[in-house]
């Protein structure tokens, strides 16, 4: 069976969410006033007909899937929890602190090759560099007032 | 005579200097996902309240100009547009890059930000005042169909499937009403939070949309990122130079639309790129070549963009009326040096005006060797930091960035939930640029659709309102052509063969 002719199972859960987005849309925009419902109700409208064609493309199988990447799904899970963690933990370690364990965390779901020492250390002064030098930047000379952290009194 | 002497005093060795510094910092800031050419400006303003007047416009005006220029190296290398005015360059900047040919890339957009930023410049200094009566014609429905012209661009964004390219730019427009709707003030889709009052910002959107997706990617494989040739090709410029001489009426044509478009209030850079972007795909002998790294879409998406700097300037100084954010702050900071803006600017303070404009000129020619000379580094930094650092590094970059628009982590959450829903988008072949072009047009689509429809209801005539007026239907007629051209243009040629 060629590309084309599978079931594009992809788009049809894009094409289920984007009707269901239609959907609370309209639901929602009944408390709107006329102006502020107008465009909101037109898009949606657009957007559940495009759903619903897509819908019925991709269930006949005239929509070709979306070409499959490559690599590891374990890294890219680990980058998306090692993301949520840095942003979660900057409240209470502060954004220096929780950048530079974030921007360690990501060199290592990144690193694919075992280091020797000296490549360790080079790491760890890119790490500080680069992390100490914008948050210098940003709070020195432009005063962007980061995050000091809970626990560092902030 | 007297305008030779304003072109003298425009070149003295502290403005010269003072254009390269602001060349050199505009294009850093810009480059830095998340700091607009607005926060360049707004920080770097009061650093010029101790210069004379002209020397601190040229000053700010070399930092604009350099800012909107910096957003395409992250454009290019990183697939993640450096400000809002880069986005079209994303297009076809990261697949050149991909395919090994970022130097080449990074050399056509300088070459033709000195391009459109010359044409923008040169409106401002002859046609100020003709051009500046252009932003007084349009009224919200000619914004509204300028929105349509560039919600067109989403056939040849939607990478094959023009039924998911119109749900990405549906989930786009409908990311733009969320918060506090622009006319009625009616509170729409905030889920109960105070984060959402104020609505998605666009960068937040875009870093959101384009690089966490590159993000997942680039530590899912031990590839690099970018494809880089061994062979030493330095700046690849006679190549370039070849390509934009043969290019020259892409290149002028989006100049001349940035500028226009830079003359609109509220319109600005990301508008006018994407806008010359779609009529340089419709015009193309090659259509199908946009969107994989065709140099056509980075001359294009560059000249408008930096085009805009000039064409923002008109009303800015002829009306008063700025025509971009970074030019509301220019007109603050004009105002504190004693320069009043209006129709009788010219005749009043001409000796600021005029050196102001030579200034801008000059900042736009040094931006050639400077662009070229930081261009390469950013080239060559990029693929010497192995993989390690440099995914750490662009994720701190779209933290801190992301952070700085609003002091925000909320935004922080927010960039990364774009981010992961942008990811899963893609994967199941929405890609995100369509999702990007439907926040970026929303506002202004939904604004001058709403605030026509309400004139044309008072005056009883609705249909008139939008299909009447004949700025309103040139711009009807150019949606048509970018819509349909290409099927009529491929149908013509048919017969012709087939004849």
């Amino acid at each position: 069976m060629s590309q084309a002719g599978k079931a594009d199972r992809g788009g049809v859960a894009v094409a289920l969410a984007a009707l269901a987005v239609a959907g609370y849309v309209f639901w929602e925009s009944r408390e709107f006033s006329s102006l502020g419902s107008v465009f909101p109700r037109f898009v949606a409208g657009v957007l559940g007909l495009a759903a619903l064609g897509l819908l019925i493309a991709a269930l006949l199988g005239c929509e070709r899937p979306a070409a499959r990447e490559d690599g590891s799904g374990l890294r890219r899970g680990a980058l998306a929890a090692v993301l949520i963690g840095w942003v979660a933990l900057v409240p209470f370690a502060g954004f220096l602190a929780s950048s530079l364990l974030g921007f360690f965390a990501v060199g290592m779901v990144a690193r694919y090759e075992a280091w020797p020492p000296r490549r360790w250390l080079g790491f760890a002064l890119a790490t500080a560099a680069a992390v100490v030098s914008l948050y210098v930047l940003f709070t020195a000379a432009l005063e962007v007032p980061l995050p000091a952290g809970a626990l560092f009194g902030g | 005579m007297e305008i030779l002497s304003h072109f003298v005093q425009a070149l003295t060795p502290l403005n010269v200097l003072l254009a390269v510094g602001g060349i050199v910092a505009g294009t850093i800031v810009g480059a830095l996902p998340g700091l607009t050419a607005t926060m360049a400006v707004a920080v770097l303003t009061p650093l010029t309240f101790t210069l004379e007047p002209g020397s601190a416009l040229i000053a700010l005006g070399a930092i604009y100009t350099g800012a909107i220029y910096g957003g395409c190296y992250s454009a290019i290398l990183v697939n993640t547009p450096g400000t809002p005015s880069a986005i079209a360059t994303t297009f076809d900047g990261f697949p050149m890059a991909k395919r090994g040919d970022g130097d080449l890339a990074l050399t056509l957009a300088n070459l033709a930000s000195v391009c459109g930023g010359l044409v923008g410049a040169v409106a401002l200094l002859l046609l100020a005042p003709p051009l500046a009566r252009v932003a007084l014609a349009f009224g919200p429905v000619e914004y509204f169909w300028l929105a349509i012209l560039g919600l067109t661009l989403v056939a040849a964004l939607s990478e094959g499937s023009l039924l998911k390219g119109t749900i990405g730019c549906g989930f786009g427009l409908l990311i733009a009403t969320v918060g506090t709707a622009i006319v009625g003030g009616d509170t729409r889709f905030v889920f109960g939070t105070q984060t959402l009052i104020g609505g998605v910002n666009v960068v937040v959107a875009l870093i959101g949309l384009f690089c966490i997706p590159v993000l997942i990617d680039l530590v899912a494989t031990p590839d690099a990122h970018i494809k880089v040739n061994a062979e030493v090709r330095g700046y690849r410029l006679d190549e370039a130079l070849r390509i934009g001489w043969a290019s020259k009426w892409n290149l002028m044509r989006s100049s001349v639309i940035g500028t226009v478009i830079g003359i609109l209030p509220a319109a600005g850079g990301a508008i006018a790129a994407l806008i010359a972007y779609a009529e340089a795909r419709r015009a193309s002998a090659r259509p199908g070549e946009f969107g994989k790294g065709a140099p056509d879409g980075i001359l294009a998406s560059e000249s408008a963009n930096n085009a805009t700097v000039g064409g923002g300037f008109i009303p800015t100084l002829t009306l008063g009326i700025p025509g971009t954010p970074a030019d509301a702050i220019i007109l603050g900071a004009l105002l504190v040096h004693g320069v009043r803006t209006g129709p009788n600017l010219f005749q009043e303070q001409s000796a600021i005006v005029y050196t102001f404009m030579f200034g801008l000129i000059l900042a736009t020619v040094l931006m050639l060797p400077l662009g070229l000379v930081l261009g390469r580094y950013a080239y060559k930094s990029i693929i010497a930091i192995p993989k390690a650092v440099l995914a750490p590094g662009i994720a701190f970059l779209t933290i801190l960035g992301t952070y700085a628009i609003h002091n925000s982590m909320e935004d922080v959450g927010l960039m990364l939930g774009l981010g992961g829903v942008g990811w899963l988008l893609n994967r199941a072949g929405v890609p995100p640029a369509p999702i990007v072009l439907g926040v970026v047009l929303g506002p202004i689509a939904e604004q001058g659709f709403v605030q026509a429809w309400l004139i044309g209801s008072a005056t009883g005539d609705l249909l008139g309102m939008f299909f009447g007026r004949p700025i309103s239907l040139l711009i009807i007629a150019a949606a048509a052509l970018v819509l349909f051209y290409p099927a009529l243009a491929r149908r013509f040629a048919g017969r012709r063969t087939a004849e």
